[in-house]
């Protein structure tokens, strides 16, 4: 599976026409080290959990579905003081405090009221705070932190 | 001045309370219009507009880069996905809402909004090397550059007129602040000035009265010493005077020629009267210092009163009034200083018959009633008129003062007496009509009544 992920972030590298399934969506990276890359399937086989919120961009209250944020490092697991870097497909970038997915259910939604969520619907993920469940979530700063169409989390 | 601004310092200190109050919801309400400006940029409409603006050029980039064989088409079907997506972020939630707050133009993202649908089936196509299609694709993307760059400058243009607004109104509220921060201040200042004033004034009030205070004992002192003069240098000599005069008057110094005996009843008499009133001013002042002594034992009631009718008996007659027992209950014991009961009935008994008309009668009587031992002197004489009924028992009071030369005494007996009955946690009370005669009444604890105490005090108090 590694190797396999290895090659097709290779292929993707080099720029050669891969198929859609073989895409990689999410590179996970520890520090300079690369340690997970995931398609849209390998991300699908993670667990996941609900959240139910509203934010500034959706009309109402909508449910996502994704995997925890804290669960793509667990060797060795989020610590306080570390920093999130978060990267979108356009190359934007915001920094986390790694507490955020401690303290909180941060997932990292895929799909929205049961659909996957495409490129043009801020996917194919989005980083989902449970704002509806903590009123001090409503705070404007962490609106910055709803980053979508995630490509890479780094922890530095 | 100064006094009407102690009357109005609560008033004042209501007014910065007042002060205090507004300034604090001032203060929160720049709390959340600083929330408000601290709502991230990243979500206003300028950022957003020029993220579409920025992804729009970015698409084209890609575009270009596929025309000139340098990226797949996939990468061009990624940057307008993203493009899209942009677009989809304007039309929804409170972005679209702020949006369309603002009052910009929105043609151009409907223009976008067609151009990206209309062109959407011929960039999903777009496979293998770049050909004409994807040039006239660019073509179409770049008539719209200039359109998007009005909007976004426009976007930014209104958002930060909404910065200068919000400035405005924070620089509003901080004068405000400013101002009423000020006017707290100078209340407080005021405040404080007065509460100064006040503590001050208290001080002053305080040193009065510690003055007055060391006075008043200083008075008492001197009271105290003019009693102990009256007691020795004024009574000593009197008991030496009446003395002398009982001898005369008795002939131990040979007897005397008449107009001298005479000369002599008058002196004595004159002599016995004032010892009486030096003695009842002497028992005042105890009295009223509560230093009067009260042994009190058992005492017999009935005895007592008899004894003080026989001793009055022959005052009565001079006053040619008899003294009568109506009904004396027998063996009425109290808890008393016999010597000073006694008084109180000599002060009643010679009261009833002074007051009387020649060959009228008193009547006394001892009764139980109820716990208490009551006693009654009924006379049937002038009456006292109900204005003076509370006044009697003040010093130096009698009814008529015209009255007072053919009657005879000093006008403190009532005084002492009510005194005496009250240290004995008794009542000493008074019923009266005017030509028809008084009723004074004397109420005192049965000696086998096992009373506590503090009843006997409540009764004092209520005397």
């Amino acid at each position: 599976m590694k190797r396999f992920l290895a090659i097709a972030a290779m292929t993707c590298s080099l720029g050669a026409p891969i198929g859609a399934a073989a895409q990689t969506v999410l590179s996970v990276v520890d520090g300079e080290e690369v340690i997970a890359e995931f398609d849209r399937d390998a991300l699908s086989q993670l667990e996941t959990i609900e959240v139910v919120t509203d934010n500034d961009y959706v009309s109402e209250v909508t449910r996502f579905t994704g995997p925890l944020l804290r669960d793509m490092f667990t060797d060795p697991p989020l610590d306080r003081d570390d920093e999130l870097h978060l990267t979108a497909l356009n190359d934007y970038t915001v920094v986390i405090p790694a507490s955020d997915a401690i303290d909180y259910d941060v997932i990292l939604a895929t799909h929205i009221d049961g659909k996957p969520m495409s490129v043009r619907s801020k996917g194919p993920i989005w980083v989902i705070y449970p704002m509806s469940d903590h009123s001090e979530l409503s705070e404007a700063s962490y609106n910055d932190r709803l980053i979508w169409q995630l490509a890479k989390v780094t922890r530095k | 001045m100064i006094r009407l601004a102690f009357r109005f310092r609560w008033v004042g200190a209501a007014l910065v309370l007042f002060v205090l109050t507004i300034t604090a919801l001032s203060l929160s309400t720049l709390q959340s219009r600083l929330v408000d400006i601290r709502t991230g940029e990243r979500s206003k409409s300028s950022w957003i507009v020029g993220q579409l603006e920025f992804e729009f050029l970015r698409f084209e980039n890609a575009l270009a880069a596929y025309i000139a064989g340098d990226a797949d088409p996939d990468e061009v079907k990624l940057r307008f996905d993203i493009l899209w997506s942009r677009l989809n972020i304007l039309s929804a939630g409170t972005v679209a809402d702020r949006m369309a707050a603002m009052q910009v133009d929105r043609a151009p993202l409907e223009a976008v909004g067609e151009l990206l649908r209309e062109q959407e089936a011929r960039v999903m196509a777009l496979e293998g090397p770049a050909d004409e299609e994807a040039r006239d694709i660019l073509r179409a993307f770049s008539v719209l550059e200039g359109a998007l760059h009005t909007l976004s400058l426009a976007t930014v243009e209104a958002s930060s007129e909404e910065a200068v607004r919000t400035r405005a109104n924070l620089l509003r509220i901080s004068n405000i602040t400013l101002v009423l921060s000020a006017c707290a201040v100078g209340a407080l200042v005021l405040l404080a000035g007065i509460f100064f004033m006040d503590a001050r004034q208290q001080r002053q009030m305080y040193n009065e009265n510690v003055e007055l205070l060391v006075k008043s004992r200083a008075a008492a002192e001197a009271k105290a010493q003019f009693v102990s003069v009256v007691n020795h240098e004024l009574r000593t000599p009197l008991t030496s005077i009446s003395g002398s005069l009982s001898l005369l008057r008795g002939g131990a110094v040979g007897s005397l020629e008449a107009p001298a005996r005479k000369l002599v009843e008058i002196a004595y008499s004159n002599c016995s009267r004032l010892a009486a009133l030096i003695n009842d001013l002497l028992d005042l002042d105890k009295i009223e210092a509560g230093r009067v002594t009260i042994e009190r034992r058992k005492c017999d009631l009935t005895a007592l009163v008899r004894e003080a009718i026989q001793a009055n008996a022959t005052y009565a007659v001079n006053e040619q009034v008899s003294l009568i027992e109506t009904d004396i209950a027998e063996d009425v014991h109290v808890n008393g200083d016999p010597g000073r009961l006694m008084q109180v009935l000599n002060n009643l008994l010679s009261n009833a018959a002074k007051y009387s008309d020649h060959g009228g009668e008193v009547h006394v009587s001892l009764r139980r009633h109820g716990d208490k031992a009551r006693i009654e002197v009924r006379d049937f004489g002038l009456g006292i008129p109900e204005e003076y009924q509370t006044r009697i028992f003040d010093k130096f009071q009698q009814v008529d003062s015209s009255d007072h030369r053919a009657r005879g005494g000093t006008g403190l007996g009532l005084c002492i007496a009510k005194g005496i009955v009250e240290s004995h946690g008794g009542r000493l009370g008074l019923q009266s009509e005017v030509s028809k005669g008084s009723l004074f009444t004397v109420e005192l604890d049965l000696e086998d009544v096992n009373a506590p105490e503090q009843i006997r005090a409540e009764d004092t108090r209520a005397a």
